[in-house]
């Protein structure tokens, strides 16, 4: 069994506040990296104060324009999540499905994935 | 120039009056603009934050403003909240605890933002009752209006906030104001659809309905702050070129205003005494989210 890769939002974003939509894109590059490494990453939400939607749709959300459901969830655990803040990535992570489950946007999100790769 | 104020409250009339303002102003430049506050004899705290707004645009354009004939009362709060500090008065301390400071934040300073509405908001004494729970709603509903107002608005002016405490009646007043392209023009250009301000509004507010085109998915944040507002029992107001939309007790109220807003006010108001317990509110386990 590999052995899993830590990642504190806390540490990441340096503040107890993971509010803004540049934060979470941070949280992004990070996880998506790890993910095309092929490591499993544990997610801590330990220390957080506060969340929201544009924070998660760009550390979480948007991980669903790149990877299949079933790999994120391979890939990915979340750990000391809060009961009001795993209802709020529930709802973001239901939007995000919803949103890429239009084509136009999904191809637009690996072609943007690839670039930044390439 | 004469700009004649009247009284500013959280309705359609005072945001005509705003809208207004800015449509006679728009083409002015290099003039001296007296604002005169002689009529205004009651002005709700959280309204300086469109008021200050659209001054701040006004001036913007090389013109040279003078804040007038303030009523005693409505000049106290103004010196109290710090609007006046803008234009050259002395600030004064706010003894009884009942505002929440007039000031501007650079987009993208979401942080700052967060840590402003946990100080000034949040954590005051004047407002022992609310719960764990119910803080860390506020906290978010207002950070995600900031968020939306920078990822979406498109302006470098800046962001306006102001407040209100009303200890009594136990609420809170809230607004949050930017000078950029409005919902309308945010739907159109993203959407092609052509609705008028407060179909923009109602578009923005519906479904799964976002003007994100991009690798990030959005359109939550205005429909988690409406649903909390419901829940909570407080007012939601949104205001966004010729569009009025409010939600108040569960009823919707949309309304056209006779010139467009330069862009969006959105106004919050948080029923302090409310004891649902929010913390409680989702039983979803971990390992079934993602």
């Amino acid at each position: 069994m590999k052995k899993e890769v830590p990642l504190s939002l806390f540490g990441m974003v340096g503040s107890a506040y993971c509010v803004s939509s540049a934060d979470g894109q941070k949280v992004f590059r990070r996880l998506a990296t790890a993910i095309n490494d092929g490591k499993k990453v544990a997610v801590s939400f330990a220390n957080v104060e506060y969340l929201t939607s544009a924070f998660l749709n760009a550390a979480i959300g948007q991980l669903y324009g790149h990877f299949a459901p079933e790999h994120i969830r391979r890939h990915v655990r979340l750990v000391g999540i809060s009961k009001p803040d795993a209802t709020l990535l529930k709802r973001v992570v239901e939007n995000a499905r919803a949103y890429f489950a239009d084509p136009e946007k999904f191809e637009k999100a690996r072609d943007t994935a690839m670039s930044e790769a390439g | 120039m004469n700009i004649q104020l009247d009284n500013l409250g959280v309705d359609t009339k005072s945001f005509h009056w705003l809208a207004d303002i800015w449509h006679h102003c728009e083409a002015l430049r290099g003039q001296w603009i007296d604002v005169d506050f002689s009529r205004t004899t009651w002005l709700d705290g959280c309204m300086c934050a469109a008021l200050g707004a659209i001054l701040y645009r006004i001036q913007e354009r090389s013109n040279y403003l003078l804040l007038n004939r303030t009523v005693s009362k409505v000049g106290l709060l103004l010196r109290r909240n710090g609007f006046l500090s803008h234009f050259h008065r002395q600030k004064l301390p706010d003894r009884w605890g009942t505002t929440i400071p007039y000031q501007m934040f650079a987009p993208g300073d979401d942080r700052a933002f967060a840590r402003h509405v946990e100080g000034r908001l949040l954590r005051r004494k004047e407002l022992p009752g609310m719960s764990r729970g119910l803080l860390r709603k506020v906290q978010e509903s207002v950070s995600e209006l900031f968020c939306n107002a920078t990822i979406h608005a498109e302006s470098r002016l800046g962001i306006f906030t102001c407040g209100q405490v009303f200890p009594k009646t136990h609420h809170i007043r809230f607004a949050l104001v930017d000078m950029g392209i409005g919902i309308r023009e945010n739907v159109r250009k993203n959407t092609g659809l052509a609705l008028s301000g407060r179909d923009a509004i109602q578009w923005a507010l519906t479904g799964r309905h976002t003007t994100k085109k991009g690798p990030v998915p959005g359109g939550l944040g205005l429909k988690l702050l409406r649903e909390f507002t419901e829940k909570n029992g407080g007012q939601l107001v949104l205001v966004s070129d010729t569009g009025y939309w409010e939600i108040m007790a569960g009823r919707e109220k949309r309304e056209a205003l006779g010139f467009p807003f330069p862009g969006t006010a959105a106004i919050v108001c948080i029923n302090t005494a409310d004891k649902k317990t929010y913390a409680l509110a989702g039983e979803t386990k971990p390992d079934d989210i993602l």
